[in-house]
């Protein structure tokens, strides 16, 4: 009978067959279907697709379907089940140092362990002192979100920060206020707010038990263990970020701060610090010269202009070019910058592990294949003299416009 | 009011080598104590018992200024101590180091001591000036920046690991250096009697979670090499190159954006 007849279509077979065709995956993919109770139901014999041997594949680990792959975590990045709390009754304040504008990896541990605290009637608040780049409070963990970024918090402004913090003690039910103990600011604020409270807090707290948790003492060389206290200051690594939910971080704007802008420390703004002074395990920007300069002069003209920090490869400092207290890798210095301009380094092993640290790297090399190149955030495929000669000549430019603009 | 004419007091503790567990003197009390060099008229001053004044004897090699004991007992608090002596001795410039070596630990003593005397504090100071109005403050910040700060005596300072290296203690000096004694005032520190100190556990390292639900998800999370490679531009002209290179330095905030 004509019904039975199995029609095909040698133009669709072909395309299923060949798995770089691009409709391939529209014919292909798996029959995942709602059943009738609302029970999810898969074809098994629509799962895989023919291989060009006829026989029958299934690519279970999706390593053949780039541009699928992609779509799928998307979708599972979508899929993050939400936390939402409507009309929280206590709150955990986390006070992040948003160092370089932007949560760290300790701001995101200590916002892991305000989660560890609160139960399903508080929410976890963020404060944000002064300018910040940051957008993805949600994915970090924060329900509230406080930015105050008035003119009296920016800079140096740690009395200013304190009457904030206080007032928001007295206005909000607050269980803990957690700071991450680091230089970049948490440790600072958190000491000055406890002292301003007056109670004993946690410090250097690293590792929580089930109602203490244990800090370091005796400048880390012992361990002491706390209850937990009002005002806490956690090393990094206390608890795992948050990675599985989704926040609401929406504005708290209920309160009314009023701070006097009453200062006794004054801010008289940034340094001009000379970056050939800075160390070179500290500097924020590193300009790194390797093997594949000719023309050193322009490296350190370049440097000197873009206020980068010089570093170089064992290569440049063998041969004479750098002294040796420049060098970058594991024999040399352990960097961590956040930008880091690789200049005519391949990439050794050991070149690697020293800016395994670094935030971007760019490189600029004539050679596609090396290992820079897969590190590397932003790759120039061209030679190194042209190409800072012309970074020079660009940002030389800038100056005489900025100066222009300025005088007119 | 000229630097020569004010006091200052720097704050001393006891030290412990990170290896061999010895007594010496507290590394960060004795930058404090070399920057106090330059300040004119100084006294070093430790709230503790009497017995460690051989111990303190090395901040007295230092040739700087004369070092004292606030004699309190064990269990008391030293900020109660030193708080009862600076409300009796005006001091225009307190400095003290950012943690003690032993013990709790929490470099919390100044920021109490500012609170008790209503002082401002200021931390991570590497630098400090004489100006006509009061004192110029250089403020050590991550990364090798500094901010400079003005602020009026009396003042905290708390002094940052950039400051410049203490000199070398002379023990000839040392030995032959008097500790003076003065009578502390005593307060129970009820909380830190309870302290139960033990040695450091190694932090673990932490592991890389497998985030992965489904058999196959690991299966990839294993095989698969996460390579993440960058952009990559060949570019036509050198100008295309650095203006790629020159957009990523504003971005972050390196290079200033007009």
């Amino acid at each position: 009978m004509a019904n039975h007849v199995k029609r095909v279509d040698p133009h669709l077979e072909r395309i299923k067959r060949n798995r770089l065709h691009p409709r391939h995956l529209e014919l292909t993919a798996t029959a995942i279907s709602m059943g009738p109770n609302g029970i999810i139901r898969k074809d098994p014999h629509k799962v895989g697709f023919m291989g060009p041997n006829g026989i029958k594949r299934i690519d279970r680990a999706n390593l053949n379907q780039a541009s699928g792959n992609v779509v799928s975590q998307m979708q599972i990045e979508e899929q993050k089940p939400k936390h939402i709390i409507e009309s929280p009754t206590r709150y955990i304040v986390v006070l992040p140092d948003l160092a370089a504008g932007r949560l760290s990896s300790h701001d995101k541990d200590v916002l892991g362990y305000a989660h560890t605290l609160a139960d399903e009637n508080t929410a976890v608040i963020a404060i944000a002192f002064g300018e910040h780049k940051e957008s993805g409070w949600q994915d970090a963990g924060v329900d509230r979100l406080l930015e105050l970024n008035d003119d009296i918090y920016q800079g140096f402004s740690p009395e200013a920060r304190i009457q904030a913090l206080v007032q928001i003690e007295q206005s909000l039910d607050v269980t803990h206020f957690l700071f991450p103990d680091s230089i970049d600011g948490g440790a600072d604020l958190g000491r000055r707010f406890a002292a301003e409270l007056d109670s004993r807090p946690v410090t250097h707290g690293w590792k929580p038990l089930e109602d203490s948790i244990i800090c370091r003492a005796s400048a880390g060389t012992q361990d002491l263990t706390k209850t937990l206290s009002k005002v806490m200051l956690l090393d990094a690594e206390v608890a795992d970020p948050i990675d599985e939910t989704q926040h609401a971080a929406s504005t708290l704007d209920e309160l009314e701060l009023a701070v006097s802008a009453k200062a006794l420390i004054n801010d008289l703004g940034m340094l001009a610090v000379n970056p050939a002074d800075i160390s070179l395990s500290v500097a924020p920007f590193i300009l790194s010269g390797g093997n594949g300069i000719r023309d050193w002069d322009t490296f350190h003209q370049a440097a000197s202009i873009l206020g980068a920090t010089e570093g170089a490869s064992r290569v440049a400092v063998d041969d004479g070019f750098m002294p040796r207290h420049r060098q970058v890798g594991a024999s040399g210095i352990w960097v961590s910058a956040r930008v880091y301009i690789a200049v005519g380094i391949s990439g050794a092993v050991q070149h690697l592990q020293g800016i395994s640290q670094v935030d971007k790297v760019i490189a600029i090399n004539t050679n596609t294949k090396c290992d820079m190149i897969k590190r590397a955030d932003l790759s120039i495929i061209a030679d190194s003299t042209d190409i800072l000669n012309a970074l020079v000549e660009l940002v030389q430019a800038q100056e005489v416009s900025e100066g222009e603009s300025h005088a007119a | 009011m000229p630097l020569s004419q004010l006091t200052t007091h720097t704050l001393l503790s006891l030290g412990k080598h990170p290896l061999s567990g010895r007594t010496r003197r507290a590394e960060q009390d004795a930058k404090a104590f070399e920057l106090a060099a330059k300040l004119g008229q100084c006294l070093g001053l430790h709230a503790g018992n009497y017995q460690d004044a051989d111990a303190l004897k090395s901040f007295a090699g230092m040739s700087i200024a004369p070092v004292c004991i606030l004699e309190i007992e064990q269990s008391s608090d030293p900020v109660a101590a030193l708080s009862a002596y600076f409300k009796q001795t005006k001091s225009d410039i307190i400095l003290t180091g950012s943690q003690a070596e032993r013990g709790e630990s929490s470099g919390m003593l100044p920021y109490l001591l500012g609170k008790s005397l209503d002082l401002p504090v200021i931390n991570q100071v590497c630098e400090v000036e004489q100006t006509e109005t009061g004192l110029n403050i250089t403020q050590a910040l991550p990364r090798g920046a500094r901010r400079a700060l003005s602020v009026k005596p009396p003042c905290i300072l708390i002094i940052d690991e950039s400051a410049p290296e203490a000199r070398q203690t002379a023990y000839g000096a040392a030995m032959r250096a008097e500790v003076g004694k003065l009578q502390g005032y005593n307060e129970a520190d009820t909380d830190a009697a309870n302290f139960n100190f033990e040695d450091a556990r190694k932090k673990p390292k932490r592991m890389k979670k497998i985030k992965a639900k489904t058999a196959a998800d690991r299966f990839k999370a294993a095989t698969v090499s996460q390579a993440k490679g960058g952009q990559v531009i060949e570019p036509k002209t050198s100008q295309e190159g650095a203006e790629a290179i020159l957009k990523l330095l504003k971005e972050e905030g390196l290079v200033k954006t007009n």
